[in-house]
């Protein structure tokens, strides 16, 4: 078993397998060798590090994939069900649960939380993507009429 | 005409908003929408997908990120509508490439575009004058572009072109090869009209991944100049290229050690790659991955390659080597024991069951051809054993 120190001081007991998914502690873990102190982790609150070992607990047994090649077009932007049910949270939590894998260096886990965001923004205009997520359009007038040029050759150029 | 460039305006709000700033929201945006290291992943998926171009118009940090990706990766497939078309409006853009007068003419309808842009457009009250504004090259705007096109020439770092059948692909090419010299990875499928020229002003340090797979007019002279340029490379694709031949291989496999992945597979000009090219890749690089269908290989080569690269081997293409005989297999068998994918169709000479079915149990995927595969089912049969050969996914 491994303890795991939140920034909020709490505490979590966890399996060393499961603590292991984040590569950021296997490391630690590998480091320090044998010990019974908790690992601080100051990047993450109590309430997100409760979701990520929910996360890693139900992956536990996944098999620890290589450096994975993104090709294949069907597999982009799929989030099996059980990912999908557990990315439904409020938008500050998805992008802290986003931070967090990050920080954890939990590939998969980061995976799944930027295909999420992917899967917010398809489809969208972008003011509604800025509406999505607050963003304030900070363009000059002058480059926005750059932007809209570019939007249209993007466009004609990679659409298919 | 102007009309056109401002009616995409309106229609993405921009107008709207500059009269109504969007105080609405009292909520800040999350934590991380603006991490660069972040939205270079979203964005990832969302280029993979192509519905990355809304991004660049979301805000400053988000073109730059979203534009960054955008240039990365630039791939003209033959799924997409008129993709040598838009490959030749890419190359007006890059390298400021001026297509001649007939191709101008034959540009026009690629402004025809999909559902994303027409949603857009839809009250323009004639979408005629967009095509002709987008094309026009004079257009300050455009100009406009092109000069901060410089800052796009250093991020391109793979170009893909699958599938061209005119004859015009070298001119545009050329263009953007002037500038295109951060490229990584080139990748050019089944064009049949790409010569040796074209892809040598490609050529530099840069290059790890190169692909010239069914483009037959490619020789010896540029696949030569890769060997002397591209000590880094590591992938080499150049199936039914029939003119390369032992020569330009031998030199590739005595400068680029960090090689893993090599197709020479063929139909035609079988006879150009033999002992000679095999066994210097055997010896000198890191090969794992290797494609000789069609070659004229004989067992002293695989003998050769099974001892040289041994464990380090993992996919092998020996299909329609017709000069192979069991000692091959048995070759194989003895030193390549992480062998994930075997091909041996046509090779009639083998009929070494039990070692193939050796090969099976330890859960290599075989290709066999039907003639090779009702054998194989047969000795088993007469062995009571059941075999089950699967062949890889392609």
């Amino acid at each position: 078993m491994v303890q795991l120190l939140s920034s909020d001081n709490e505490t979590f007991t966890v399996d060393k397998q499961v603590a292991e998914r984040s590569i950021l502690i296997k490391n630690m873990l590998e480091d320090v060798g044998e010990s019974d102190a908790p690992i601080p982790l100051p990047n993450v609150t109590a309430k997100i590090l409760k979701k990520v070992i929910d996360w890693c607990e139900h992956h536990r047994g996944d098999p620890v994939s290589q450096q994975e090649e993104i090709n294949d077009r069907k597999r982009l932007t799929e989030i099996d069900e059980w990912d999908q049910k557990f990315m439904e949270v409020d938008q500050e939590t998805l992008f802290e649960i986003i931070l967090a894998a990050n920080y954890l260096d939990i590939k998969p886990l980061l995976d799944i939380g930027c295909k999420t965001v992917a899967n917010m923004i398809k489809g969208k205009s972008p003011e509604e993507i800025r509406r999505t997520f607050n963003i304030v359009n900070d363009f000059t007038p002058e480059v926005r009429q750059f932007g809209i040029i570019s939007h249209c050759y993007f466009l004609a150029m990679l659409s298919t | 005409m102007s009309t056109v460039i401002h009616s995409p305006v309106t229609e993405l709000g921009e107008k709207v908003n500059l009269t109504l700033p969007t105080k609405s929201c009292a909520r800040s945006p999350p934590k991380g929408v603006f991490l660069p290291e972040l939205l270079d992943q979203i964005f990832i998926f969302l280029a993979l997908d192509n519905s990355l171009h809304a991004c660049t118009l979301v805000c400053k940090d988000w073109y730059t990120c979203a534009s960054r990706v955008l240039w990365q990766k630039v791939v003209f497939e033959d799924n997409q509508i008129n993709h040598f078309e838009k490959f030749e409006e890419f190359a007006s853009a890059f390298a400021s490439w001026k297509p001649p007068l007939h191709a101008i003419r034959r540009l026009l309808p690629l402004c025809d575009l999909g559902p994303f842009q027409k949603a857009h457009l839809k009250n323009s009250s004639d979408e005629c004058d967009v095509n002709a504004d987008v094309l026009t090259f004079h257009n300050p705007t455009v100009d406009a572009t092109s000069r901060n096109i410089e800052r796009y020439h250093r991020i391109l770092r793979h170009l893909s072109l699958r599938k061209v059948k005119d004859s015009s692909i070298n001119e545009p090419l050329l263009a953007v090869a002037k500038y295109a010299k951060d490229l990584t990875h080139l990748d050019m499928y089944i064009c049949d009209y790409l010569v040796d020229t074209t892809v040598m002003a490609f050529i530099t340090p840069n290059l790890t991944n190169i692909s010239f797979a069914g483009c037959h007019q490619i020789t010896d002279t540029s696949i030569s100049m890769i060997a002397k340029t591209c000590s880094n490379l590591i992938h080499l694709d150049l199936r039914a290229c029939g003119s390369v031949s032992d020569a330009s291989i031998s030199q590739i496999a005595q400068s680029c050690s960090r090689l893993r992945h090599l197709n020479v597979g063929r139909i035609r000009e079988g006879k150009r790659i033999t002992f000679a090219s095999v066994k210097l890749i055997a010896e000198l690089t890191d090969v794992s991955v290797l494609g000789l269908a069609g070659c004229d290989l004989t067992d002293e080569c695989i003998q050769v390659l099974a001892q040289a690269r041994g464990n380090g081997l993992e996919r092998l293409s020996v299909n329609n080597c017709h000069k192979l005989t069991n000692r091959s297999i048995r070759h194989v068998l003895d030193h390549c024991q992480r062998l994930s994918v075997f091909e041996m169709k046509e090779c009639h000479l083998i009929d070494d069951w039990e070692a193939i079915t050796e090969l099976v149990q330890r859960k290599v995927l075989m290709t066999l051809c039907d003639q090779q595969n009702r054998a194989c089912v047969k000795w088993a049969k007469s062995q009571g054993k059941a075999v089950k050969v699967r062949a890889p996914i392609k």
